[in-house]
């Protein structure tokens, strides 16, 4: 990588050099291409690099590498502004608590290179007592940068990942509640130039900048995948304690978007499962999204219950698609008077049942909501989780659906994969069942 | 069957059954627009010449059964998918400058499942090649420094990272 790279001049008024096509119609090629082939192309001519730069660069995934080119002196520093799309990469490696937080710095202090990013998405890994003070580090710094206001697009994904190991906990618990205190950065032995760096993050999870996080105030589509809801901090007393009791929770981060929020993923595995803020709930603040219409919720084990899907209904008046990763609230009984009943314009929606049904019951049951007054009811998935052992003891999750389309019913199954050691590891499998049928 | 009349840019008259020429959705909207009856007027296709205009009819012939393409029609497979069928695949075996009228010709008409095999076949003729082998299948001229393009192929690693 040269530091000699400069933006190359790239030429848009000789399309001669190129294939004799209309560049919508170009583009049409393009979308039968991998990535790879429409790089090798950009590379025939000037005019096929300008054509293509564009749209190469709407949509990137952002590594250590790859920010070497877009940084000023790079070669490509002039397209930043194509930008529109970031994926950060890296920060879901298993790496030390150093590396991470450096890493993550340097993003951050680039990103303003790209004016006019929309979408943001993280995924990212640390240890579990401080994972989420990891997250509103990373927000923190992308707030003070101009597209913040801007950025409809948020997808932060915690790594599912078993429990870190000895050292990287071990360097969490004993170097970053010291490095708060500059007379204790000495006695951590790291270099200094490190604490430059990392310094701020560890203000920004000990100290006391809690106050100045601001979260993005107009995202329409957002994605938080957490292991675990509570972001509560290590030491939390200290935190709830102080005045911004909201960063004590992750669904700060889709509140701020109260008025422009409509599409909305959220996935914490968590005894709490609870989709009311804590804040909220202290405060009795009403949050209504009025324009959300897609919600997928994913929940542990036995969690989900009637309460959330209350909240829902309260919370998102005009959801039409949901999908709900929680059998808790699925119990006798509880199914015919369900509080779905009052997302009144529900058209599509997938539930996890506790128990398997007939599946004439569950057409019947959705002919009666429907009478009830979900009118608008397209499509019900109703999902019923079960286990193959095979002969060498592992596993496989099978999810039974049965479909039910305006009084018309089919069952169907896929199996989700093999899971030797997680049994009951719910939480991990409703995510891969979602993920590997979307159209559920 | 009813029969219509196409007149190609070289002033061409062609006669077309009718179930056949609404594979163009252009010609079909237009036969819509004045109530079907065009039997005795050719309607002017002004872009496209004869040659070309005999072609694609004679896809639209092939085709003219073909159920319609599917409402889900911009999902990943289809893009990514460059398999095309048999009888298309040598119908599409004609040289560059047709292969690229016949797509023209197939966006102006407006028949997208044939726009569709040509930009397949144009994306078969790129895929796997090096920059060099492409200039090469559509003679390109290299207009880029050799530093520039060490440059670029440095560049492109960005995104296999």
């Amino acid at each position: 990588m040269g530091s000699e790279d400069r933006p190359i001049r790239l030429a848009t008024d000789t399309p001669n050099e190129c294939i004799p096509l209309p560049a919508e119609l170009c583009f049409m090629v393009f979308s039968h291409l991998r990535p790879e082939d429409v790089l090798s192309f950009s590379a025939c001519s000037r005019y096929c690099r300008a054509l293509i730069i564009p749209s190469l660069l709407r949509k990137i995934k952002l590594g250590p590498k790859a920010l070497n080119f877009f940084k000023a002196g790079g070669s490509l520093h002039t397209e930043c502004k194509h930008v529109h799309h970031i994926t950060l990469m890296g920060l879901d490696a298993y790496s030390d608590f150093w590396d991470l937080a450096r890493l993550a710095r340097s993003y951050a202090a680039c990103l303003h290179l790209f004016p006019n990013i929309t979408h943001i998405r993280v995924s990212f890994y640390t240890l579990e007592v401080y994972y989420g003070a990891f997250l509103s580090a990373l927000l923190l710094s992308f707030s003070k940068l101009e597209f913040f206001t801007k950025l409809t697009g948020l997808d932060v994904r915690k790594r599912f990942i078993d429990a870190p190991d000895d050292k990287f906990n071990r360097e969490v618990r004993e170097y970053l509640p010291k490095i708060v205190e500059p007379a204790l950065l000495q006695q951590t032995g790291r270099p200094e130039d490190e604490f430059d760096s990392v310094l701020p993050w560890a203000h920004a999870i000990h100290g006391n900048k809690w106050q100045e996080l601001v979260f993005p105030p107009s995202l329409t589509d957002c994605t938080i995948v957490l292991e675990n809801t509570s972001f509560s901090f290590a030491g939390s007393d200290r935190v709830w304690s102080r005045p911004n009791r909201r960063l004590i929770d992750p669904y700060f981060i889709y509140h701020e978007s109260q008025q422009t929020l409509k599409r909305l993923v959220i996935a914490a595995d968590s005894g709490k499962g609870d989709l009311t803020p804590s804040w909220q709930t202290k405060h009795s603040i009403p949050v209504v999204f009025p324009n959300l219409v897609y919600l997928e919720v994913h929940f542990g084990a036995g969690q989900g219950t009637g309460e959330n899907v209350r909240d829902i209904a309260s919370k998102f008046p005009n959801l039409e698609e949901l999908k709900f990763w929680g059998d808790g609230w699925t119990g006798d009984g509880e199914l015919r008077n369900s509080p779905i009943l009052a997302l009144k314009r529900l058209k599509r929606a997938t539930l996890l049942l506790k128990k398997r049904n007939s599946s004439e019951s569950l057409n019947r049951l959705a002919s009666e909501w429907v009478e009830r007054g979900l009118e608008r009811l397209e499509k019900l998935n109703f999902v019923y989780l079960s286990k193959i052992y095979k002969e060498d003891m592992s596993m496989i999750q099978v999810c039974s659906v049965t479909e039910v389309r305006k009084g018309e019913y089919r069952d169907w199954e896929f199996w989700i994969g093999h899971f030797p050691t997680k049994q009951d590891d719910i939480f991990n499998t409703l995510w891969e069942a979602g993920r590997l049928r979307p159209d559920l | 069957m009813s029969t219509i009349k196409l007149l190609s840019s070289d002033n061409a008259e062609l006669a077309v059954d009718k179930e056949v020429a609404e594979r163009s959705i252009l010609i079909k909207n237009m036969l819509e627009d004045v109530g079907g009856d065009m039997s005795d007027q050719a309607i002017p296709i002004p872009n496209v010449n004869e040659a070309v205009l005999r072609k694609v009819i004679e896809w639209c012939e092939h085709h003219k059964s073909d159920p319609p393409p599917p409402a889900d029609e911009d999902s990943d497979s289809r893009k990514k998918s460059t398999d095309i069928e048999e009888w298309d695949q040598k119908f599409m075996q004609v040289d560059q400058e047709m292969l690229f009228e016949i797509i023209l010709a197939a966006n102006y008409l407006d028949i997208k499942p044939l726009l569709d095999v040509g930009c397949k076949t144009v994306a078969n003729m790129i895929k796997g090649k090096s920059p060099e082998e492409i200039r090469k299948t559509f003679n390109i001229q290299n207009d880029f420094t050799p530093e520039e393009e060490d440059q670029i192929r440095r560049e492109n690693e960005w995104a296999e990272e």
